[in-house]
């Protein structure tokens, strides 16, 4: 139980970074004023080769909604590695599979009550005057594009609570003028956990597969060669094994 | 009556849009109030279930108020203002750090009670011991801080004060009008409710219906004095001490936790 609950401690965490992470990510790259203008002249590509998009993202509300219509899909496969054909597999608990159930339908439930509270707004403002206007801006309307918040600035509290475990790299020119010419400021940050631990080990794969890029010589014979040699292994190996195994019983029994 | 008067009179006024916001403006609001009502149906009244109850529910109750929070603060960064992002940026640290301390006293209580639904928790919280009261009371403490950083209200965030630079919530809601003001401000007194309701639900756990009644209104009025009293004698916080003290509220949860440990014997 002190497990789970150090699991469930485990996914707070997790669950209140991606908030800050997806916040950050969704609102940077999809919403206010571009904030580059060579970016303005990007364009959304034709309905047609957004359907497979459309397509992955309805199977995923599938999955959420309907959670245990596919894992009793899955149970079968997985059945074959557990060893359980023939019997009834019940991979999933009955409560779990019952507070998906639930779940699912909790999370329909959701989705009706949006459209039905969007629909209420609506009717209700129906005749009610609509304005467009500039953002709030504080006696600064038509301040600078520039201005909006950017991905560093939206993780700035974070970043510097998390400063122990951040490499903050800075460029600055400091403002040191009453009327200041053009100044730079610019920062990179990089994660120290990713860079002792998995940088690094990312870099003695590196090296030890390094050995091996002789394979890759991009000759098409070769790999074909490749393939003639993993099927014959697999073929003669177990016949060797075989073979000594036979040898080993013929020396027991002399 | 006058908080609801004015959601009211909100709701029958008119809009005003900013032209950099997208459709994700105008459904934040929506979705921040469908799940703080979504979020009421799971809590239970006494000996009665809440209207949806499920294994781990109150999992699903904390990621409801939090994809509400998600809506909320990417329309804040939809209207490309500087003050709003700020605003975001604030509300999704403080997310961060509130959320352990909602998961350790749930979290706790269910290992101390061996159930992980709201209505399962609650009913069987004061079957074994009455030091499970003393433990109730901390809990009472920390989902009330807990409601106050939710809802931004005194000494983290001040609902009236007038300067941007200074606020979290109400930063982010400075472009929204109309109806849409109406549902985020309304959506803050249900949220409201839903803490106090929770509060209620520590002490009268399996009551029949009409004491749980009587427990439920004190418990609402007492955490509505509270509150006042709060706001009427304390000055907010220092905005780096915020990150603190909303830290340090996982800490005395974490003190429940241990008190949990203590009453199962499961201390070493």
């Amino acid at each position: 139980m002190v497990v789970v609950l150090f699991s469930l401690l485990s996914l707070v965490l997790i669950g209140g970074l991606a908030l800050l992470c997806f916040t950050k990510a969704f609102s940077i790259v999809f919403l206010g004023n571009s904030r580059h203008v060579d970016i303005e002249e990007v364009h959304e590509q034709g309905k047609l080769q957004l359907i497979p998009m459309y397509f992955v993202g309805l199977l995923m509300l599938l999955i959420g909604f309907f959670p245990v219509m596919f894992l009793r899909l899955l149970e079968q496969p997985i059945a074959l590695f557990t060893q359980t054909i023939g019997t009834v597999p019940q991979l999933i608990p009955v409560n779990i599979t019952n507070a998906l159930y639930t779940f699912g339908w909790a999370g329909l439930l959701f989705v009706f009550l949006v459209i039905a509270v969007w629909l209420l707004r609506r009717w209700v403002s129906r005749n009610k005057p609509v304005e467009i206007g500039p953002t709030w801006g504080c006696a600064y309307p038509t301040s600078s594009v520039k201005l909006q918040y950017t991905a560093n600035s939206f993780a700035r509290s974070y970043s510097k609570l998390a400063k122990p475990m951040l490499d903050i790299g800075k460029k600055e020119i400091a403002i040191t003028e009453v009327f200041p010419s053009k100044k730079h400021y610019e920062t990179h940050t990089y994660d120290k956990i990713e860079r002792y631990f998995i940088d690094k080990l990312i870099k003695l794969i590196k090296v030890v597969t390094g050995w091996f890029l002789f394979l890759q010589n991009g000759r098409l014979q070769r790999y074909i060669l490749y393939g003639i040699l993993f099927i014959s292994g697999v073929i003669i190996i177990p016949i060797i094994i075989e073979k000594i195994m036979m040898l080993l019983h013929f020396l027991n029994n002399l | 009556m006058q908080p609801m008067k004015d959601v009211i009179r909100l709701m029958k006024k008119g809009s005003v849009y900013s032209r950099t916001t997208s459709i994700v403006f105008r459904l934040a609001p929506v979705v921040y109030f469908c799940t703080v009502a979504m979020a009421a149906l799971l809590i239970p009244f006494g000996s009665s279930r809440g209207v949806i109850s499920f294994n781990g529910d109150f999992i699903f109750f904390a990621y409801l108020l939090g994809l509400g929070k998600f809506f909320s603060i990417i329309a804040a960064m939809d209207t490309g203002s500087s003050f709003e992002g700020m605003g975001a940026s604030r509300e999704a640290l403080y997310s961060l750090f509130a959320e352990p301390a909602f998961f350790i006293i749930l979290g706790s209580l269910a290992l101390l009670t061996g159930n992980t639904s709201f209505y399962d928790i609650f009913s069987a919280l004061h079957l074994g011991s009455y030091i499970t009261y003393a433990l109730a009371v901390l809990a009472a403490l920390v989902l009330a801080m807990i409601a106050m950083i939710e809802n931004s209200r005194l000494p983290i965030d001040d609902p009236k004060t007038h300067l941007e630079l200074t606020m979290v919530h109400e930063v982010m809601i400075l472009d929204n009008s109309g109806f849409d003001l109406g549902l985020i401000i309304y959506s803050g007194y249900l949220k409201f409710a839903i803490y106090g309701a929770i509060i209620a639900n520590l002490f009268m756990g399996g009551m029949l219906l009409p004491w749980a009644l009587v427990v439920f209104v004190g418990t609402q009025f007492s955490f509505a004095v509270v509150i006042g009293l709060i706001e009427s004698f304390m000055a907010r916080f220092r905005m780096n001490h915020n990150a603190q003290f909303i830290f340090a509220l996982s800490s005395v949860s974490f003190l429940i936790f241990l008190g949990v440990l203590l009453v199962l014997g499961k201390f070493i």
